[in-house]
């Protein structure tokens, strides 16, 4: 790993991080490694903001910077065989039906993609059957459901019960998180995890999305 | 023929009337400002009125506020009486009461979103109504054209598109609209041409809500005895901005071209504030709604708020102040590590809403400068017992209360899945368990 490219991506200077990752590239380093580092980056950038010395515009731009370089990472992957890196794992999230929130929803899928995880994004104003025949759909350990008005526990509600139905509770964690949720609502919804921090989504599926 | 030609003769004398005191207000709240808002910094300010014309209508009652007088020596205190003893530190007979309705009005008395909203004649009943059925609050929070004032005029001004739904509240909906370079692009030529767009249904619902607001808070100030919420609106520029932009750009513009959102924030200030000026001139209620969000400690630092907010917001409140408004900060999410600078800011009247923010350690910081109000959790209300609500506004007031400064409310807004008893439970509270 590049010590001096986890310390840009850390310290937000975003040329400077672009510029040491063609550098790496143009010198023959294996794009996966030098995607490794960014990873190591993102990751200091999120322990940061857990000790709340980083804020969410530090990390949403940190964010936007590994979004740059994997995008160089993948662009000289394209005519190799495989991929830049296996997946860590599905995760499908969305916003409920009644909802068009998305900002939290968004800053949560950022921060996956950029842990490694694959996200499958449903939007907002998402029916709950829709969350449902996604998460068949792409086999994942992980739901997460957003929220910013309180009418949107019912649906969440009804999420977790279709998920019993169709007999995937047991295999699906679901982790619930925007600004209206606390415990009281988790247990209303009967869902595991339940935040506020969009860092705290990276954490849950680092400890339950085992593929 | 000749009392149809009086008829008319008079009708043009009252539009001209109408018209000049208009035009006053224009001119009071900050003609100029207003002018270079719309068009541009280079923007020729045409001459609306002459200045004598314009004193002899400012003497016009129009344009005065219509805030009835307090009557001391009574045992009980009136509702408004409370609200302004709680804004200026005075001597209260029990702790003022006033959760945050809007869309459960709605739900409440039947109305379906879209009337409650948009038709103004059964908004009215059915708020006036309300009041009784929840247990006759101190403060209004609730009144015919609160949509248009709330979400419309952000949504006629700044062009965000909002969606209406029938039974949760309505939602701004946010899109990028803007590039970098846009930034200049509004300081060159105004809001006129890099935000507004006229609203599908014209701008006649606008004017109108107006006339509605100025009608309802005269009559919770006079008939109930009541405060009314706020009669003018403005936001911080920093948010403004942020929606033009998109929030994940918005945030990266901070560390990329802070220059840029100080200038156009500086360039926004002066017109928002005449605006907001001339809306508490037309409602008769000079107290402004001051609409922050995204420069919490949710999202940004306090070096960055101390450097891209906290000067425009200084410029804005003590404007305001000077023209003697109330402030009423409505902030969302958490403010505790902002709040600090707030004190910084001229001594006024302020009523500060609090949604996630320690509400325990905002009075720590703001006691005997800002009345805060706050904040039973809408998670709670829309989830709990009346008992375990009763037993949360008790908390509050065991430990706001005392010293004055406190308006006990819920968080933000009371859900609209919150059951009726809740509410009520929370304005009971302030009766059981407020009395100084």
């Amino acid at each position: 790993m590049s010590e001096e490219l986890i310390k840009a991506i850390v310290e937000l200077k975003e040329e400077e991080a672009i510029g040491l990752a063609e550098q790496a590239l143009a010198s023959g380093i294996e794009p996966s490694e030098i995607l490794l580092s960014c990873q190591g980056g993102m990751t200091r950038v999120g322990e940061l903001f857990e000790q709340k010395k980083y804020y969410l515009s530090e990390l949403v731009y940190s964010g936007a910077i590994f979004k740059k370089i994997s995008a160089l990472l993948e662009e000289a992957m394209k005519n190799r065989d495989g991929g830049l890196q296996e997946s860590k794992g599905a995760v499908v999230i969305g916003t409920v039906a009644g909802d068009v929130h998305d900002l939290g929803k968004n800053i949560v899928a950022m921060l996956l993609s950029g842990a490694g995880y694959e996200v499958f994004d449903l939007g907002v104003d998402a029916p709950p059957e829709k969350f449902i025949e996604k998460v068949k759909e792409t086999d994942c350990r992980v739901l997460g459901v957003s929220a910013l008005i309180t009418s949107s526990f019912q649906g969440m509600k009804k999420i977790v019960e279709l998920l019993g139905e169709a007999g995937l509770r047991q295999k699906v964690k679901v982790m619930i998180g925007g600004g209206v949720v606390d415990d009281m609502c988790l247990r209303f919804t009967g869902a595991d995890m339940q935040s506020k921090n969009a860092y705290d989504a990276v954490l849950f599926c680092n400890e339950h999305c085992r593929a | 023929m000749k009392i149809l030609l009086a008829a008319i003769l008079v009708f043009l004398a009252a539009l001209a009337a109408l018209l000049a005191v208009g035009l006053a207000m224009i001119r009071k709240s900050g003609k100029e400002a207003i002018v270079k808002l719309f068009f541009g910094k280079d923007a020729k300010v045409p001459g609306l009125i002459t200045p004598s014309l314009h004193k002899a209508i400012l003497a016009a009652p129009m344009g005065s506020s219509f805030r009835p007088a307090t009557t001391p020596g009574k045992s009980a205190m009136t509702g408004y009486e409370r609200i302004e003893a709680a804004m200026t530190f005075g001597k209260l007979d029990r702790v003022p009461v006033s959760p945050f309705l809007l869309h459960h009005v709605a739900k409440t008395t039947g109305l379906s979103i879209g009337d409650f909203l948009f038709d103004f004649k059964k908004s009215r009943i059915a708020g006036r109504v309300a009041y009784d059925i929840y247990g006759r609050p101190d403060m209004v929070s609730w009144f015919p054209g609160a949509g248009h004032l709330l979400f419309g005029g952000e949504r006629l001004l700044f062009g965000t598109d909002w969606v209406v739904f029938a039974d949760a509240p309505v939602q701004i909906v946010e899109r990028k609209q803007w590039e970098v370079s846009d930034y200049d692009r509004l300081i060159e030529q105004g809001i006129s041409k890099t935000m507004l767009k006229r609203p599908p249904e014209g701008f006649w619902p606008f004017i109108k809500a107006a006339h509605y607001i100025r009608q309802e808070l005269r009559y919770w100030e006079r008939q109930r005895k009541a405060a009314g919420w706020v009669g003018s609106v403005t936001v911080f520029p920093f948010e403004i901005l942020s929606w033009k932009r998109s929030f994940e750009e918005f945030m990266v513009d901070i560390f990329k071209v802070p220059d840029k959102i100080i200038v156009a924030s500086d360039y926004l200030a002066d017109g928002l504030v005449a605006l907001a000026k001339l809306q508490g001139r037309f409602t008769g209620l000079k107290r402004v709604f001051f609409d922050c969000n995204r420069a919490s400690a949710t999202y940004i630092s306090p070096p960055t708020f101390e450097k891209l907010v906290l000067p425009s917001l200084k410029r804005m409140v003590e404007s305001l102040v000077a023209d003697g408004f109330d402030i009423l900060f409505h902030l969302d999410t958490d403010w505790a590590p902002m709040l600090p600078y707030f004190r910084e800011l001229p001594a006024g009247r302020y009523i500060v809403e609090l949604e996630h923010t320690d509400i325990r350690k905002a009075k720590e910081i703001l006691a005997g400068h800002m009345c805060i109000k706050g904040n039973v959790s809408s998670t709670l209300l829309a989830l709990g017992t009346p008992d375990e609500v009763e037993k949360e506004a008790r908390n509050l007031i065991d430990d706001l209360a005392p010293g004055g400064g406190f308006i006990l409310a819920s968080g933000c807004e009371v859900p609209m899945d919150a059951p009726l008893e809740n509410v009520r439970a929370l304005i009971n509270a302030a009766r059981k368990y407020g009395q100084y």
